[in-house]
């Protein structure tokens, strides 16, 4: 929900709260801080998510559980988590804030890349007027010429 | 969402946004017909293939990074164990000092090992100290090893478990992707329809208040997220315990068979609206239409079907059957 939430609000952000033009550089530079804040805060849950769904527990059945077997190739926590709020303490107990984000590095490489890209495609690209929704439709548009995105904001 | 409120929303934007009100006419009610020519469904599903092979292409060159990426989240690597293998809770900041310095020299730490030093005043939590030591010895094996960043993670994957193992369950993440973006615009659609929310605007450009349409992209996110969640289960195992998954293939020729029903039942009938595929749509149109998707009533060589196919089909052979 978190992430979803950010990149919807993100560009009502940048560019109807704070005013920045869409194809000024103040905005790539916004979205960029933005997307890093909101991979700061997603990326603990994503963590614990991933720790949740590794969890393996046997279906105990008539006092006896189906023993299948689990060989994962890393250790996992061997008392098991009771939801995202307990796994997440735990593992700043346990092993430091850092595990909450190990890998951070290579996913905000990822996210600075596609951030840069998008913007810096947005800066010289025109947008037509069809990605723009079903509202600005070319056929609306008499002169059928493609709208540069600076008119509509 | 009926056309005059897609228009009536069009028309509130209108005030805010007078660039918008310049290119649209008050006659312009044809455009928003619905989208149900016959060119949205060819360009739906061009575009819906263009996605998945995009993506599987962009997934497939990213999933060893991805694969480390999720096996150092969820590796468990607890700051000290004491000489007895008991887990140390409450580490001091030496404690913590020590084992990164034994980790940083880029040999493979064992962290039980690491806690042979004289640390000072270790505290031992009661409550999990007895289970802990109860589980070392199958849970905790030191043979595992300890990965200490992500290309460490893709070297002592490779080598431990072989190349392929970097792109375990790389197919299932890639269905994770299409899938998602056929399910979430679909709900998100269908839920702006229900509650007469404008369905055509970006949302960046809708005039406030924002908070409806917001609340329609997170509902649709948090139910896509609901319904994807077993599949990310899969994958995830399949990442960190490739073993433990032996029904993956089976579960993959599932999926796989449905996503080619859904492609189908695209191509069969006129099952989008506004260029946005409709899961329920799909699913109706996948289960009704079931003997055309499986290919066997479509006219053989000879023109005739080979089947007979039902009334309610709307693929070729029902439409030569009624004439």
């Amino acid at each position: 929900m978190l992430v979803p939430l950010c990149q919807s609000v993100k560009p009502v952000i940048l560019s109807v709260g704070l005013g920045v033009d869409r194809d000024s550089i103040l905005y790539v530079l916004g979205d960029f801080v933005l997307s890093s804040a909101q991979l700061l805060l997603s990326f603990p849950v994503h963590t614990a998510q991933h720790r949740l769904q590794a969890e393996w527990t046997p279906i105990v059945r008539r006092g006896r559980s189906k023993d299948r077997p689990f060989d994962p190739s890393v250790r996992l926590s061997p008392i098991r988590y009771t939801g995202v709020i307990d796994c997440i303490q735990r593992i700043v107990r346990e092993e430091g804030v850092g595990a909450l984000y190990r890998g951070f590095l290579y996913q905000w490489t990822g996210t600075v890349l596609v951030s840069l890209l998008g913007s810096l495609a947005r800066l010289d690209e025109d947008v037509d007027v069809e990605q723009s929704g079903d509202v600005l439709r070319g056929r609306a548009d008499p002169r059928g010429e493609r709208l540069r995105f600076t008119e509509l904001a | 969402m009926a056309d005059t409120d897609r228009l009536a929303g069009l028309r509130r934007a209108q005030g805010a946004w007078p660039v918008v009100a310049s290119y649209v006419d008050d006659d312009a009610d044809h455009l928003y017909s619905g989208g149900d020519d016959d060119d949205s469904d060819g360009a739906v599903l061009d575009e819906l293939l263009t996605f998945a092979a995009v993506k599987l292409a962009f997934n497939t060159a990213l999933a060893p990074f991805d694969t480390a990426v999720v096996l150092q989240q969820v590796q468990y690597q607890p700051l000290v164990h004491d000489a007895d293998g008991r887990l140390v809770v409450d580490a001091s900041q030496d404690a913590a000092a020590t084992t990164a310095e034994a980790g940083a020299d880029g040999t493979e730490t064992d962290i039980v090992g690491a806690a042979n030093t004289d640390l000072p005043a270790l505290q031992v939590r009661a409550d999990q100290a007895a289970t802990v030591r109860e589980y070392l010895p199958e849970r905790l094996e030191p043979s595992l090893p300890v990965l200490l960043g992500t290309l460490d993670a893709v070297r002592t994957v490779a080598r431990r478990e072989g190349l392929l193992a970097l792109w375990n369950g790389n197919l299932l993440q890639t269905w994770v992707d299409v899938s998602s973006i056929m399910v979430q615009p679909s709900l998100e659609s269908a839920l702006n329809d229900a509650f007469g929310l404008d369905d055509t605007t970006p949302f960046e450009l809708l005039p406030p208040p924002r908070w409806p349409n917001l609340g329609t992209i997170l509902v649709s996110h948090i139910a896509t997220a609901l319904v994807m969640s077993p599949i990310k289960v899969l994958r995830t195992r399949c990442c960190v315990g490739p073993g433990t998954v032996k029904h993956a293939r089976t579960v993959l020729v599932l999926m796989l068979g449905s996503m080619t029903a859904l492609a189908g039942a695209a191509v069969a009938g006129s099952l989008y609206k506004n260029h946005r595929p409709r899961a329920p749509s799909i699913w109706a149109s996948a289960m009704g239409s079931r003997p055309c998707t499986a290919r066997r009533a479509w006219p053989d060589g000879t023109g005739a079907c080979r089947r007979r196919c039902s009334t309610q089909c709307s693929c070729r052979c029902a439409s030569r059957s009624s004439r």
